[in-house]
């Protein structure tokens, strides 16, 4: 790990802890009992298993939209719309899960979890398409298409996905053979949390060892040195843009098929997508930093739960404490980015020297 | 062999006219780079003063110490007697010093007449008067015939109207000294020639004219004295009428002997790159660039002239592939037979060449990574890259903490040669040379001249596009003059003089300016 | 039952308010390089602070200075950390959205524990004379005061922009900022200003949707119309002129979508005004595609969609419901078509979602 990783790290590690001061600040202000509080946070994560393991399920939507962030912004692309993406996941997940039926369940699970990757690497292809070819501005068109997604999920589950009352303004649960099966027993983890474990470690893989997650890099870096050296840069773009959506549909499909409820429901997003971009925020990018950046944060949605039922602090108060956390690591970006550059005299570069410090990596 | 160092006294004052400008020991430093070391200069009103220097002699550090965007770490600026406050522009300016930048501070979609009125800072209140500056700039653009046109966005306008546009900014900004940074670089010959005539025209008004360039020529034709800097430092003032050129190029670059690098002799091979009928519509906007015709040979140098903006860099992109033309084809074609391969040294190694926030290894590897010996089934060898990397640095003496720093915390030199290292790797039968050694010092260009020609001895094919006619002289076999976007001319070695050359590159002109309907 | 009435009218004047406000001011910041993806945030908090003070203080006026001073302070954020530190200026956007979700529900649910009380609110002012034209009259000047603001806040701010120092600064700033720097101005300040513009107008528009319609407050009560807003800027491609049409257009849109779903069905009067509409776009795109050689290809078929659709709906779909969700979406669709076939001299100013270069 070098100098700057570790400064890097370190920000974002005072970062949480300087929010969660604030925020325990805020709850002794209030007049509530600090104690109780923060016994209610940690019952809220920890107290049971029921607890810990509705964190994790959580954590799995969070993290994957973190990744999905990671992946485009290595290539130099703002995909701001993870949320519309996973709606868009989502939805493609449960028509497969309600319609496509009387297929076993391992074949009738990973079609369902394909098709919320398909449908998710859609959205972000229009969006894509509309940056490579039309040259718009890929956050604009990501936003917009969220705010679109929106709508035609509250009315696919209002019309012509609602259950059979036709009362609820949801669709009926998937097929069962279309659901993650329980991995915590009594909890709501399913078994989707190992796929994105591996997702995770993938890639990190591809990223750091592949061609591909060097031409993504080095795009990201400077597209225009990439395409002048025989890297298609707008082919890569567009291939991050959708990779990232993609990623942002299995986290939709898994909040369809992995949920209790297992129904496509307006709004079952969540904000996952939004949060999944502090989280990348949080773990500066790199994808395996990201799991103890969602773990932390699927910890405060989690808790801020008990929090609200136990002590009568709201939830807004874990939402303002995550947007404080944005807000310091990214005021000190300018902090943890900085590099020793200083220009050499003239006259020494001419003397050829062996690599210092030799060879690391 | 140097040149002792005079200082501005050693000329005297005509008559007792006191400066409009003046610099006492400026002395600005970046890290260890010395830019301007305890500079000292004057130029009075009605006086063209050339600042001659070759670039990174600190020419343009001085040039933003006196506009006030830099705040020097010693010394002094003085206009009119008055000391101005260090690192102010708005001082600066309403002090009377008006700049034209080499890259023109215009905002591209406002119109002259709107980025006239940004200009004018705060003393004319909230509301700009659109009418009243408009008039002023058109009264001002008659009087000394330099027309613009004020309604149109400047973006649309060509390069040469735009510079007229900067300098009439400064004149409407009461300016008393104006500050010209290379000047010529985006003009054609004749456009040079009208400006060369309203510069006399507006010293002959009383203005103080400094005229920033490293161009000889230019020199002679208009100024009164010449100031030559060299490695941050004012190496000599002297008068212009009573310098011949060699004297003031000696100063300029500090040795009698230009570069003169022993050009080896190679029989050519056959025929490696042909380029046919080579077009590129409206390449600056409103110029046209071709038909272009070339043809090198292996082991052979084919050196290109002229005059920035006559269609080098864009003739160097298609070469290299990185732009598409209109009509035409490049055909590069292996010593051996079969399609050949290309090396690239990017006339903005920053903008095209390297990726500075990347490391050495990842800079080193752009054109390799794919290939079979680095990566299998798209994962990389890490190994393999490792030994690559490793060999490459050491055989190119690249000076570097590791393979894993960041190249932007490299020196220039430095960086040039990781685009040698990576270019030149797997002797490529074709190599583009466009401006491999601007902004870097001695030493490191001749290195770079080096490899220039341990690539030809080894039989490879290059195409050289440089500023420095020196550079030129002392590469090519043949040498192709481009003016106006076409290449007027092709001349051996033996038959190309400076002043051949240097006729052809302003003969043909590509003053053909009129906005895209 | 023909849908287009006075009451439509009026309606769709009042739900473009707060947009064009909220807009407006967006523009100038995006002018001056500065995408504020928080404009849905400081228009809550806009909401909040001026419900809370007209609920502490019975006053619409103190109410409606504190939205503006709430979105001030929120825009205060946005700048020192985009424009001041360089931070990301999307990402500031995203935590300033989940900040004033976060601290109005906290705030609110603290002090109210889960009742909604309502307070006073702005009453309308019929202007004398005016407002007794037959026909217009009553829409457009029988309206809340913060409406006939709004009506010349367009001009306003379309001759901040274009003939003002300011103005000039401002669009230096997000195209060139080099340019201000070299003629000595703080570029660093002058983004600060556009960015408080944008957060002292969402402030306003917040408050105008709190204390100025309703008298209450409620949870995300600005329900995605600061996005709108955004949105309405790139429909109106980042002309003063081009936002105020499209806020109208868009408040046009949510009052018709709020009428038919009263009404339960589409009437065969919608139908035709699509073929209308159609026509329009048609001969709008002509006319530009002469002018400034923009691609007609898309114009027109989308033209020719709606000429299509209304007439098919208007010979037989009489009473085809659409639902809801396609008039609320429909801003959002435009708006991206609209970035789609621009010309290619319509883009977004050079500097947006760009942190400042730094000083050489």
């Amino acid at each position: 790990m070098n100098r700057q990783a570790l400064r890097g790290a370190a920000v974002s590690v005072l970062a949480v802890v300087l929010a969660l001061a604030a925020s325990l600040l805020v709850i002794a202000l209030t007049g509530a009992p600090i104690g109780k509080a923060a016994a209610a946070m940690w019952d809220g994560v920890f107290g049971s298993p029921a607890q810990f393991g509705a964190t994790l399920t959580k954590f799995v939507p969070l993290v994957l939209a973190a990744i999905g962030w990671v992946v485009a912004s290595r290539a130099g692309r703002l995909n701001v719309g993870l949320e519309g993406q996973i709606l868009a996941g989502g939805t493609t997940a449960a028509v497969v899960g309600l319609y496509l039926t009387g297929l076993p369940t391992v074949l009738h699970l990973t079609i369902a979890v394909l098709a919320g990757a398909v449908g998710g690497a859609l959205l972000g292809g229009v969006a894509a398409w509309l940056w490579a070819r039309r040259g718009v501005n890929d956050f604009i068109a990501t936003l917009l298409l969220t705010l679109i997604m929106t709508q035609v999920v509250s009315w696919l589950a209002n019309g012509p996905m609602e259950e059979p009352t036709g009362t609820l303004g949801q669709s009926s649960p998937v097929a069962d053979t279309a659901r993650w099966p329980v991995l915590l027993p009594r909890t709501t983890l399913r078994t989707d949390i190992i796929m994105v474990i591996i997702i995770v470690l993938l890639a990190a893989y591809v990223l750091r060892r592949t061609v591909v997650g060097y031409r993504l890099r080095l795009t990201g870096a400077n597209a225009d040195a990439a395409r002048a050296t025989g890297t298609r840069t707008t082919v890569v773009g567009v291939g991050a843009l959708c990779a990232s959506a993609a990623i942002a549909g299995i986290a939709g499909s898994s909040l369809v098929l992995a949920a209790p409820a297992a129904n496509l429901a307006p709004g079952f997003s969540a904000g996952y997508g939004f949060d999944g971009i502090v989280v990348a925020l949080l773990a500066r990018n790199s994808p395996l930093a990201c799991i103890p950046a969602a773990l932390l944060l699927a910890a405060l949605r989690q808790g801020g739960g008990l929090l609200e039922a136990r002590v009568g602090i709201s939830s807004g108060l874990v939402t303002a404490t995550q947007a404080v956390v944005i807000l310091l690591v990214t005021g000190t970006a300018w902090y943890a980015e900085r590099r020793r550059s200083r220009p050499r005299p003239p006259g020494t570069s001419d003397v050829p020297a062996p690599v210092a410090e030799g060879v690391r990596s | 062999m140097t040149v002792s160092a005079d200082t501005p006294g050693d000329v005297p004052a005509d008559g007792a006219a006191a400066a409009a400008l003046s610099v006492r020991g400026v002395t600005k430093t970046y890290g260890a780079l010395v830019a301007n070391d305890a500079v000292d200069l004057d130029v009075r009103p009605g006086e063209i003063l050339a600042l001659l220097g070759e670039n990174g002699a600190g020419k343009s550090t001085l040039v933003k110490v006196l506009s006030g965007l830099v705040n020097p770490d010693a010394g002094a600026v003085v206009v009119d007697g008055r000391t101005l406050p260090p690192g102010d522009p708005e001082a600066a300016r309403a002090a009377g010093v008006g700049v034209v930048h080499q890259h023109f501070m215009l905002v591209p979609d406002m119109t002259a007449t709107e980025n006239v009125a940004l200009s004018q800072g705060s003393r004319a209140g909230r509301r700009f008067d659109a009418a009243g500056t408009r008039a002023r700039l058109l009264e001002l653009s008659e009087r000394h015939s330099m027309p613009v046109r004020p309604d149109v966005p400047v973006e649309l306008l060509p390069v040469g109207e735009r510079q007229r546009i900067e300098i009439l900014k400064c004149l409407l900004g009461d300016a008393r000294v104006l500050l010209l940074d290379e000047p010529s670089a985006v003009l054609s010959p004749v456009e040079w020639d009208r400006l060369a005539v309203v510069l006399e025209e507006l010293a002959s008004q009383g203005l103080a004219i400094v005229l920033i360039t490293h161009k000889l020529g230019e020199i002679a034709a208009v100024a009164d004295r010449c100031t030559v800097m060299r490695g941050g430092k004012v190496v000599a003032t002297v008068r212009v009428g009573d310098t011949a050129p060699e004297e003031l190029a000696r100063m300029m670059v500090g040795r009698d002997v230009v570069l003169r690098t022993e050009r080896p002799v190679v029989a050519a091979g056959p025929v490696v790159l042909e380029a046919t009928g080579l077009t590129m519509a409206g390449y600056r906007g409103d110029r046209d660039l071709g038909p272009v015709d070339l043809t090198v040979r292996a082991g052979e140098v084919l050196g290109v002239a002229g005059v920035e903006g006559n269609g080098q860099s864009e003739l160097a992109d298609l070469l290299a592939g990185v732009r598409t033309p209109t009509t035409g084809s490049v055909r590069v074609t292996a010593r051996g037979g079969g399609p050949g391969r290309t090396g690239v040294i990017a006339e903005d190694r920053q903008a095209d060449g390297l990726a500075l926030p990347l490391s050495v290894s990842d800079n080193l590897m752009m054109r390799v990574v794919g290939d079979e010996e680095f990566s299998r089934r798209g994962v990389l060898r890490q190994g393999r890259i490792r030994r690559h990397c490793t060999e490459r640095v050491e055989s190119f003496g690249v000076r570097t903490a590791g393979l894993e720093t960041p190249v932007e915390s490299l020196s220039g030199g430095n960086q040039q040669k990781i685009v040698l290292a990576r270019e030149l790797y797997g002797d490529p039968d074709l190599l583009i040379a466009a401006q491999p050694t601007r902004g870097l010092d001695v030493g490191a260009i001749e290195f770079v001249h080096a490899q220039i020609n341990a690539h030809k001895t080894a039989g490879g094919a290059t195409v050289l596009f440089s500023a420095e006619l020196d550079e030129i002289f002392a590469l090519s076999d043949r040498i192709a003059v481009m003016s106006g976007g076409r290449i007027v001319a092709v001349l051996t070695a033996d038959e190309a003089t400076r002043d051949r050359v240097g006729e052809l590159m302003t003969a043909v002109n590509g003053a053909r300016e009129q906005v895209r309907p | 039952m023909n849908p287009f009435d006075v009451a439509l009218f009026a309606a769709a004047i009042r739900l473009s308010v707060p947009l064009l406000l909220a807009a407006l001011g967006e523009l100038i910041s995006e002018r001056g390089g500065v995408i504020n993806i928080g404009l849905e945030g400081m228009m809550l908090f806009g909401a909040y602070g001026a419900f809370i003070t007209a609920w502490a203080t019975g006053s619409v006026s103190l109410g409606l200075a504190a939205g503006i001073t709430l979105g001030l302070l929120t825009a205060s954020i946005m700048a020192l950390v985009s424009v001041t530190l360089r931070g990301d200026q999307i990402v500031v956007g995203v935590a300033l959205n989940l900040l004033a979700a976060g601290v109005t529900m906290f705030l609110y649910r603290l002090q109210f524990q889960g009742t909604q009380p309502t307070t006073v609110r702005m009453e309308p002012y019929a202007v004398p004379l005016l407002s007794d034209i037959p026909g217009i009259g009553p829409v457009l000047f029988d309206q809340l005061p913060l409406v006939y603001f709004a009506y010349v806040l367009g001009p306003v701010v379309a001759y901040m922009l274009f003939r003002t120092r300011g103005g000039l600064r401002v669009r230096s700033a997000g195209e060139k900022p080099e340019v201000l720097d070299s003629t000595g101005v703080n570029v660093v300040r002058v983004q600060w200003s556009g960015v408080l513009a944008a957060g002292g107008l969402a402030g306003l528009a917040g408050a105008f949707l709190s204390v100025g319609q309703v008298g209450l407050f409620a949870e995300n009560m600005t329900a995605g119309r600061g996005f709108l807003a955004l949105a309405a800027v790139v429909f109106g491609q980042w002309r003063p002129y081009g936002v105020v049409a499209a806020c109208l257009v868009f408040g046009f849109t949510d009052a018709l979508q709020l009428r038919l779903q009263s009404m339960g069905e589409v009437p065969r009067e919608v139908w035709i005004s699509l073929v209308v509409v159609g026509v329009l776009v048609a001969a709008a795109g002509v006319w530009r595609a002469r002018r400034s050689g923009s691609p007609l290809r898309w114009m027109l078929l989308g033209a020719m969609l709606c000429v299509v659709a209304g007439g098919l709906g208007t010979a037989l779909l009489p009473s085809f419901v659409l639902p809801s969700q396609f008039w609320l979406s429909l801003p959002y669709v435009l708006s991206l078509i609209a970035l789609a076939t621009s010309a290619r001299g319509v883009r977004a100013p050079a500097m947006v979602g760009r942190p400042l270069p730094s000083r050489g």
